[in-house]
């Protein structure tokens, strides 16, 4: 089920209320919540549900286990367990095709001809965010970070909790699995605050994200008739698409959890305005960054082994990075292209080679110097193919043979709003991340803010890009 | 039990939710009103609006109604029928009309009343599924001007499939992707017709012809149809079956037709389908008329095609003439009482023009064209036509060109596109054959005026390359509208003083069908009022009329600024005719003012209550 469909228009007030008037029961609660989480996932297909109640099933006992036995060496043979399942599960579902092709491609460069062949998989959705989930669970459990839970049902409505399921935020267990053990008080305030951060988020999702795809996908589908300034603006497009996608998704997720009593975790903190890499990964995705962070930059020895292991352990979770979003070749270099601009700021800090800001260097210098790099990589990101990636590397400084400003896939009226509601993202985020726009919203008088709740809706309606087909899914689903 | 727990559940969560269970409420309410009149902004603009709204508003009803696909609106003129049976005719022909929509159409318009009379137009398409979603989408528009009934959801439903539910419901829903097309004129929901398009109760025509080129490319498109159908499909005679029994259901006369086609002729599966179609309302008892069976002796050839599928103006003249005959000899129709209203071109001309607003008789050759006699008349509402009578029609491609300047009223009343041109215009057209039209053994061409003549001061007729004015019809020349009976709502002697120079002696105010004549009378001169200063006028509508008017101008009265509507300035009288479209006037403020100051009113304001003056 879709946030921006029909379904979940439907579901979601039925849950709701169901969930209110069964929210002091809390066992009652929990099984509503599985129960809808399930609905939820199920609706896109059946059969995902006995992959994540396996999952959800694994992770519970080897949990058990790992809390109850003594013996470091078994401990660490059960945690193996758990991650050979959750890692197996997703190595196969998502990388199976990529790893098929990479070897035939291999055998190709030696002079070696193979068949080629794939096999007919299909990628459940949502499964790397919630692998990492329980993963955090089993690992935290043998960090003694984390005492197992024996309630095997706030356990799989941790696990399967429709609001974050598919695309996050990636939430440990220690942040929200204690949320299922409390009963919560209907809020007003902070049952109006996720409803705003509800429509907000589709805004982002239906007005801007769906209506910027349509250029990025006329020229990214067909990059060897575009060129120069045509590439440059599907690239700009494409960067404010998927923030608008991603953390559009985010803001929606958050507030439904909110509207429930429930508290996730900050996913996009404005990155747009970092000032370097290394700042634009404290503010995009900041629940992912966070969990590699935790289980891959700090079990590769941090920082703790020497200038130049940190550099080479930077990188390693920049590329395995790039590898969680997608199974081919341009997600990787994505990745490196991170990694290696993080592992270059790191080293500049470490020899106090850091430009300082002063009037020279204005912040505004930095902050559209990083978004330059971010766009410069989401070329790689968004290129259906490396061969596509290429074509746009060689022609992005063609400004030979432009079309025109309304020729890329977007009408006069559709191209000129799109730069508006860009323009209206940034300001918003430039007035959100200073002032928190939902408190200002609060200060307003009540009949001044039941306007600006008809006007937020009926931009939704009116400008939202919907009906006959056109319903998207978050570009987040497919990673 | 469960229901015990669960509702006690309930009730002691509601206390907490109390607040928001109010907010919740009062911002459905407010979306629920946004919601109306953004539904209202964004229906599609279709001439079917158009043509119930105007059967819905009217007194008199139509007693005979045409439904169909796009084949009913171009080929039944209602013009026709009423200049030949004396009926009053309305068309209700919609863009791919299937037969379950005119189904929910009938039963809309039945609900109203019942005429004596319904010709359902009905061809292959009408019955045919919905291969595109641009057919689903014409449907879609036109039952969004129809009530919500449980009979249109079945139709949508069965017809389309649950998931055109939502689009049916909701026109803000399916055309919000329009939004840059919604402008105040959208606003306004004027008549919607593609340009050069002739418009009268609902049958929507052109005097268009259409290349070779097209009829090639649909010859070779229908040529590869050879093969001929056995049968009609369960599923329409189902649906056919379904109409008639709801038509017998409201005891309602009625009767089908196939209108004339050039696809007929290129397609197989179109012919046998009119065949079989034939076949089953014989065996059903049910009168079924196929044009195209008639095409040759009724001699309409690919000149009276606006494209292979529609019949232009000529085309129709020819089919209603027809078929008026038919339902002549057929059926028993009632004569309306005729009034403005109900005239038309054919009607005038059957009448000699007797009752035109202005007819003239000339004698003039230019070109080739020789002009017998010019006519200006009302059509209906706002709309005149000028009528030309020719001798011949071996002219070709001559220019005519209408001038007319409008006055500012104009601007205040009709949308903006059409008063671009305020001050001087001109619209020039180039004559060609297919512009004249036969009626009643002579040759006629007309000319719309977008205007009523009481916005135009002086309308010059052009005729030729070289530009010769054949005729300049002034506006006290065009005689008021016949029908209208004077009403005297003023008429007040007094001895009012406006200022130290100007007292008013008498106020008249006489209402006509569309517009008021104010008489004032003054002591002293006004010639004042020819250096820089105006009698300014203001005229409040009573409350019924009020919210009319905001809608309309955002203001709560008509201004007028006697300046530029002073018809006659003599004697110390001030005539000034003005349409307002205001029925029933409560009061009137008259005050003198200069011009060239801002709030520069001078003396006294005057308020006369129009209602409480005998």
């Amino acid at each position: 089920m879709l946030f921006n469909s029909l379904d979940f228009a439907i579901f979601f007030p039925i849950f709701f209320i169901l969930y209110w008037i069964v929210a002091k029961k809390l066992t009652i609660r929990n099984v509503l919540i599985l129960a809808g989480s399930y609905l939820f996932y199920g609706w896109w297909d059946w059969r995902f549900l006995f992959l994540i109640i396996f999952s959800s099933l694994v992770d519970f006992t080897i949990g058990q286990k790992i809390f109850n036995t003594t013996s470091k060496k078994v401990k660490k043979r059960y945690l193996l367990v758990s991650l050979l399942v959750n890692l197996g599960l997703l190595a196969y579902f998502k990388y199976t095709n990529f790893f098929i092709d990479s070897f035939i491609n291999s055998f190709r460069l030696f002079g070696a001809e193979l068949d080629s062949f794939s096999l007919n998989i299909i990628l459940p959705v949502g499964i790397s965010f919630y692998t990492f989930q329980t993963l955090s669970y089993t690992i935290d459990i043998y960090r003694d970070r984390l005492k197992p839970t024996k309630n095997w049902l706030a356990f799989f409505s941790f696990v399967a909790f429709f609001p974050q399921l598919v695309a996050g935020p990636i939430e440990r267990a220690s942040h929200l699995l204690p949320q299922f053990f409390k009963t919560y008080k209907f809020n007003y305030d902070q049952v109006k605050s996720g409803l705003l951060l509800m429509a907000f988020g589709l805004f982002k999702k239906m007005v801007i994200a769906d209506r910027l795809a349509i250029l990025v996908n006329e020229v990214y589908n067909s990059p060897t008739e575009y060129s120069g300034m045509a590439l440059i603006i599907a690239t700009v497009f494409f960067a404010f698409q998927i923030y608008c996608d991603f953390s559009g998704y985010s803001d929606i997720a958050i507030g439904i959890a909110r509207t429930l009593g429930f508290d996730l975790m900050k996913n996009f903190d404005a990155p747009y305005f970092a000032s370097s890499i290394t700042d634009f990964w404290r503010r995009w995705h900041i629940s992912l960054s966070t969990w590699f962070r935790d289980y891959v930059y700090i079990p590769l020895g941090g920082s703790r082994k020497g200038e130049y292991r940190v550099y080479l352990n930077l990188f390693i979770v920049f590329v395995v990075s790039g590898l969680w979003h997608g199974a081919a070749i341009t997600f990787i270099i994505w990745g490196a292209i991170h990694g290696i601009i993080i592992v270059a700021e790191k080293a500049m800090a470490n020899h106090n080679m850091v430009i300082k800001r002063d009037r020279f260097f204005p912040a505004a210098l930095f902050t559209l110097f990083t978004f330059g790099i971010v766009c410069f990589a989401w070329i790689f990101f968004r290129a259906n193919s490396f061969g596509d990636s290429s074509y746009i590397m060689k022609n992005l400084f063609d400004f030979d043979n432009f079309k025109g400003w309304y020729d890329l896939g977007l009408p006069k009226h559709e191209f000129l709003l799109s730069i508006i509601v860009i323009l209206l993202l940034l300001i918003f985020d430039a007035i959100h991340r200073k002032y928190n726009g939902l408190k200002q919203l609060n200060k307003l008088h009540f009949i001044l803010r039941q306007g600006i709740y008809v006007i937020i809706v009926f931009s939704i309606i009116i400008f939202g890009i919907y009906g006959d087909d056109s319903v998207s899914e978050f570009i987040y689903f497919q990673f | 039990m469960v229901m015990t727990v669960f509702l006690n559940l309930f009730i002691s969560n509601f206390r907490n939710m109390n607040k928001f269970v109010w907010r919740i409420f009062i911002l459905a309410f407010l979306l629920t009103g946004v919601f109306l009149i953004a539904e209202n902004i964004f229906r599609h603009p279709t001439h079917f609006e158009h043509t119930l709204k105007l059967f819905k508003s009217s007194e008199q009803k139509p007693n005979l109604l045409f439904v169909g696909s796009s084949h009913a609106y171009c080929t039944f003129d209602t013009r026709v029928f009423e200049a030949e049976l004396g009926v009053y005719a309305m068309n209700f022909g919609s863009s791919s009309q299937r037969l379950e929509t005119t189904d929910v159409i009938i039963h809309e318009l039945l609900k109203e009343h019942k005429p004596e009379l319904i010709v359902i137009d009905i061809f292959s398409n009408s019955l045919d599924g919905y291969p595109k979603k641009e057919q689903i989408a014409f449907q879609l528009n036109t039952l969004d001007n129809l009530s919500l009934s449980l009979k249109k959801f079945q139709m949508i439903d069965s017809a389309f499939g649950r998931g055109h539910l939502i689009n049916s419901m909701s026109s803000l829903y399916r055309n919000h992707n329009i939004w840059h097309r919604i402008n105040k004129d959208y606003f306004k929901r004027t008549l919607f017709t593609e340009p050069r398009e002739d418009y009268h109760n609902g049958f929507v025509t052109t005097l268009n012809t259409f290349p070779d080129s097209i009829e090639n490319l649909y010859k070779k498109r229908f040529s590869k149809n050879t093969t001929m159908p056995k049968s009609l499909p369960g599923q329409w005679k189902f649906t056919i079956d379904r109409v008639l029994s709801n038509l017998e259901d409201a005891k309602v006369n009625y009767m089908f037709i196939n209108s004339p086609s050039m696809v007929s002729s290129m397609d197989s599966v179109y012919k046998g389908y009119s065949k079989l179609l034939k076949e089953y309302f014989t065996n059903k008892e049910v009168r079924f008329l196929d044009l195209n069976l008639l095409r040759d002796s009724l001699q309409i050839t690919k000149k009276h095609f606006r494209d292979p599928n529609h019949l232009n103006q000529k085309g129709a003249l020819i089919v209603s003439k027809f078929l008026s005959k038919y339902l002549e000899n057929n059926y028993k129709l009632s004569s309306v009482k005729t009034n403005e209203d109900h005239l038309n071109r054919y009607k005038h001309i059957k009448e000699n023009f007797i009752r035109s607003r202005f007819s003239k008789s000339l004698d003039l050759s230019i070109e080739g064209i020789r002009l017998k006699n010019v006519a200006l008349y009302r059509v209906m509402g706002q709309k005149y036509e000028v009528l030309m009578e020719i001798d011949n029609e071996t002219f070709s491609d001559i220019p005519i060109t209408f001038q007319y300047n409008l006055t500012r009223e104009a601007l205040n009343t009709f949308p903006a596109e059409r008063t671009q041109h305020l001050g001087k215009n001109r619209l020039t057209r180039i004559l060609t054959e297919n512009d004249a039209f036969e009626y009643e053994g002579k040759q006629y061409i007309v000319f719309s005026l977008s205007y009523p003549p009481i916005f135009i001061d002086e309308l010059v007729l052009f005729l030729g390359h070289e530009d010769v004015s054949v005729l300049t019809i002034l506006n006290d020349q065009i005689s008021e509208n016949i029908y209208d009976i004077e009403e005297v709502l003023l008429d007040r002697p007094m001895k009012e003083k406006m200022t130290e120079f100007i007292t008013v002696n008498s106020i008249k105010v006489v209402r006509k069908k569309d517009k008021y004549i104010f008489t004032t009378s003054f002591t002293d001169s006004i010639r004042f009022l020819k250096k820089n200063y105006n009698i300014g006028i203001h005229i409040f509508p009573d409350k019924s009329e009020m919210n009319l008017l905001r809608k309309r101008s955002k203001e709560r009265k008509l201004s007028f600024d006697t300046e530029d509507r002073a018809l006659e300035v003599k004697n110390n009288i001030l005539e000034v005719h003005s349409t307002t479209g205001i029925e029933n006037i409560d009061r009137i403020k008259m005050f003198l003012y200069d011009r060239e100051k801002y709030n520069g009113v001078i003396g006294k304001t005057l308020w006369i209550e129009v209602k409480k003056v005998p």
